[in-house]
């Protein structure tokens, strides 16, 4: 299996919670706003933090299981994390909590 | 053996957690929601790493900025901060643009859809 086969099966797991909330939350507009841009920004700290921790050799990928794609030197088998992280956490968050998807503190902190 | 990198890893999760309790956005706001979602997150990250560790895919690498204590092989203590940093950061990023899209702070057309639930 190469690493990509993997990568998949941990993304698939990581879209349960994510597709439960979507389903069973139905959040709003902004909550997928909030997605979005969340994803862009780890996307942009990944090929930026994840380049600076393979060029400091703190750990290594076996390349014959990579597809040889890179952004810069981060393979893009690695931006499956950011994604993966955006599955998981904020929909694991509005699944325990309803509200996590409504407006923040704005509300309660001037009233 | 070198603390470097344990360090960076530390003092950005500390940066994270004072933007996090100075804007109470994620961990600081609902704790008892957002801790468990943090382990669940740690969790699927270490497997995902013992799992590629396993078959051969992903090592640890010879940097010295790293202390060498290890928690299983090729899993070093770093990457066990390395991925509660991750988990963490994903949860106050998400509720920080939440935040920023209710204070008005970005474009009208990321915003758009505002009230519409």
């Amino acid at each position: 299996m190469t690493y990509a086969g993997l990568v998949a099966l941990f993304l698939a797991a990581s879209a349960v919670p994510f597709v439960a909330a979507v389903l069973l939350r139905r959040p709003g507009r902004r909550w997928w706003a909030a997605q979005g841009l969340t994803l862009l920004a780890l996307g942009v700290l990944t090929a930026v933090f994840d380049s600076l921790m393979i060029a400091a050799d703190l750990f290594r990928y076996e390349e014959s299981h990579l597809s040889g794609l890179h952004v810069w030197l981060a393979p893009v088998e690695d931006f499956a994390w950011p994604l993966a992280a955006v599955m998981v956490v904020p929909s694991l968050t509005l699944l325990l909590d309803r509200t996590a998807g409504d407006l923040p503190a704005r509300s309660q902190e001037d009233a | 053996m070198s603390l470097l990198y344990l360090t960076f890893l530390l003092v950005s999760l500390v940066c994270m957690g004072t933007i996090d309790a100075r804007f109470k956005l994620f961990l600081f706001r609902r704790p008892r929601v957002a801790l468990p979602v943090v382990v669940a997150g740690f969790v699927l990250f270490v497997v995902w790493d013992l799992v590629a560790i396993a078959t051969d895919m992903y090592a640890k690498g010879e940097s010295r900025a790293m202390t060498g204590i290890d928690v299983a092989p090729h899993l070093p203590i770093e990457e066990l901060v390395f991925i509660t940093f991750l988990t963490y950061i994903t949860g106050v990023i998400h509720f920080g643009f939440l935040r920023l899209l209710d204070v008005g702070l970005l474009p009208r057309a990321v915003a758009e859809g505002q009230g519409k639930r």
